[in-house]
Order: structure tokens, then C-alpha cells, then sequence
């Protein structure tokens, strides 16, 4: 039990206790309140970036381009892995037994990322039947590189 | 084992043997388990505490992909995509074999790109109230706080099973920003198993 020993002048130990009753009410209190408000999955969000339907702003008469517009950053993902285009240069990453080698990916794209440290985002273009799960992956991925995502439309050829 | 007389009993054995003397027996209770366990329940619970109140409503048949570089939810309209349906805020509205119906090429859904007009007009028009309120935009300047995005009310957050084809979120999306909508934001699980720091990655 707690208890404070005092010591004491005389031959028996005097002990003081403190009083646990009202810490107890108060832990209750607080244990159920949580409890009641707790939330068990938590739900974030992932930001897209300039998208393929963005709408501009009204009042943005000056359309700036991002930085480094010119230099190719493209991840396409198909069905038999990711296909990343930097410049001129095209890096198939194909599928493992695991899956996607976003492992793989992500090294690609932080090598990206260290010659073009200016450049914000990596475009993707994503087959039609590729599943959110794949794609919310890339776009993780992507912005662990340092790169915002960029949806683009149309089918991968 | 030892049977005993019924009568006043202590568990500390020593005072036990002392019962008969003319001191009185007090018998105490052990609480310093108890409270140490609920210091570890109230620590623990503390730290699933979500301050920000922003709850999804997730629909049971959509489970959401986990991310780790993710951002805190912000208040906007939630258009749900889960395999039998596609819901605004809760309410149904077109059915998921509907969409699936829809020729590759045609990524309008009208019914979709109706009800998401009506609800971001709504959405402007709460925003607009509010930033008329001139006093609490005073007090908001005073105590330093950020002042609200004027396209606040466009966003809108996507929550989408993650089986889930790309072509379908496209169709989903293009509606949505045929309504007005955007930036979309895509509802996910926060992944803590591994690294989860979140970022503050700005977006353009």
C-alpha cells in the first residue's frame, strides 16, 4: 500500500497514507470519457496535386508554371509494374512475387529527387483497371520522394 | 490445510498473531496496482485522442488503403465510392453497376455532378456567412490565426474502397470537378505500423 514512512523518535514506525480515493474518481472519469470518444481507425488524407480537371481560380489571372516544367517526371503504372520516365531516360520496375516493388520505386524516384531537387511533383498516369489500393501506394511513394502527385487522364498506351 | 475458527481475520500474518492485544486491526486494500494500471489506460487513450473531431463515416463494405505521408482531415464534402454504390455525405445516389455502365469515354455521372453542385453551393454559401462575421475575423487576426482559404468550400474529400478500378475514380472525379469541385483529397488509413511522420509536404 503507498504509504509515506515517517520514521518517528520512538520505537514504532509511524506511516502517513495518501488519500488515492479522489485520484481514483478522477482516473475513472477520464478512463471513461476516452473510452466513450475514442476513435480506433484514423482516417487521414492524401493532397493531389494539380490535377488532370483542376479548376483555376478566378481571380489567378497569371498562370505560373511549376518549376522545372520541362524536365519529364512520369510514373506510369500498368499492370506488369511501374514505368518511370525521367528526361530521355525510361526505368521499367517490374513486378516482384509481392506485388508492386515500391522499394524499388522509391530509390528511383529519390535519385529523381537529388538530380532535381526543384522539382515538386511527378505526374502518374494510371491504367483503367488498376485498383485505388495500387495507386494510393504510388502516390505514398511519391510524396516519401518529395514529389507532389499529379493525376493525369487517358488510358496508358 | 489448516481449518480455522470463523471470526476476524487479517491477511498480514503477523498482525494476525498480535489479534488478541488491545490494539485494533485495520484491514487495508492494495490500490497501487489499480492505479497504476489506469495511469497506463489514461496515457494510452490520451494518445488515440483525435483532437481535431473530423470523423469519416465509413461505410462496411469500403475498407480505405493505408498511407503514411498523410495530412489532417479538413471539413469539405465526402463523396464515398464503395462496390455497391456511390454516396454523398451519407445519402446514395447512383448505384455502382450504373457507373460501371457508362461508356469508357463518357466520365460524366449526372446525377453525381448535380447533387455535388447543389452541395457546394450550399458549402459557398455557409463560408460566405461566416466570413462576414467581422468580429471574429478581428479576433482571429488578433490572436494570430491563419485566415481562411477563400476556396475552402471546394474541396472535396474522396473515401474509396481500395479495390476499387482507377477507371471508376476517374469517372467519380471528372463529375466532381464538372460541379465546381477541387482540390480532391483522397480519404486513407493512416499506417502507423511503419514510419509515420507526418509531413507538411505543400502541394500546388
Amino acid at each position: 500500500m503507498a504509504h509515506i514512512d515517517t520514521g518517528g523518535k520512538g520505537g514504532r514506525n509511524k506511516s502517513v497514507e495518501p488519500n488515492l480515493v479522489p485520484f481514483i474518481d478522477l482516473m475513472s472519469v477520464l478512463i471513461t470519457f476516452l473510452l466513450i470518444s475514442a476513435v480506433w481507425t484514423q482516417v487521414s488524407m492524401i493532397q493531389l496535386g494539380a490535377s488532370f480537371a483542376s479548376p483555376r481560380n478566378e481571380d489567378q489571372t497569371e498562370i505560373k508554371p511549376p518549376p522545372l516544367e520541362d524536365v519529364v517526371l512520369r510514373l506510369d503504372i500498368i499492370d506488369a509494374g511501374y514505368r518511370l520516365l525521367l528526361g530521355k531516360e525510361t526505368k521499367m520496375i517490374p513486378k516482384t512475387a509481392d506485388g508492386y516493388d515500391k522499394e524499388s520505386l522509391l530509390a528511383h524516384l529519390a535519385r529523381a529527387k537529388q538530380m532535381y531537387p526543384d522539382k515538386a511533383n511527378v505526374k502518374m498516369q494510371i491504367s483503367d483497371q488498376i485498383q485505388y489500393e495500387h495507386v494510393v501506394a504510388a502516390m505514398d511513394i511519391g510524396l516519401k520522394a518529395g514529389f507532389a502527385p499529379e493525376l493525369l487522364t487517358g488510358d496508358v498506351k | 490445510m489448516a481449518i480455522f475458527r470463523p471470526g476476524e481475520r487479517h491477511r498480514y500474518h503477523n498482525i494476525l498473531k498480535k489479534r488478541k492485544s488491545k490494539r485494533g486491526v485495520t484491514a487495508v486494500l492494495s490500490l497501487t496496482a489499480m492505479v497504476d494500471m489506469f495511469t497506463v489506460l489514461v496515457i494510452f487513450l490520451l494518445q488515440n485522442y483525435s483532437a481535431t473531431g473530423e470523423i469519416l463515416y465509413i461505410p462496411k463494405e469500403v475498407t480505405l488503403p493505408k498511407a503514411n505521408r498523410v495530412n489532417e482531415l479538413k471539413p469539405s464534402v465526402v463523396v464515398t465510392v464503395s462496390t455497391k454504390e456511390i454516396l454523398i455525405d451519407r445519402t446514395p445516389i447512383v448505384s455502382f453497376e450504373q457507373v460501371k455502365s457508362l461508356a469508357p469515354d463518357n466520365w460524366t455521372i449526372p446525377e453525381l455532378r448535380d447533387q455535388v453542385r447543389v452541395l457546394l453551393l450550399k458549402a459557398k454559401a455557409d463560408q460566405e456567412a461566416k466570413l462576414q462575421n467581422k468580429i471574429k475575423n478581428v479576433v482571429d487576426q488578433t490572436l494570430g490565426n491563419e485566415e481562411v482559404d477563400p476556396n475552402a468550400w471546394r474541396k472535396v474529400t474522396l473515401q474509396a474502397d481500395k479495390s476499387i478500378d482507377y477507371l471508376t475514380l476517374k469517372k467519380v472525379m471528372y463529375s466532381v470537378y464538372e460541379a465546381g469541385g477541387g482540390p480532391i483529397n483522397f480519404a486513407v488509413a493512416k499506417d502507423s505500423e511503419k514510419n509515420n511522420a507526418t509531413t507538411e509536404t505543400q502541394t500546388q
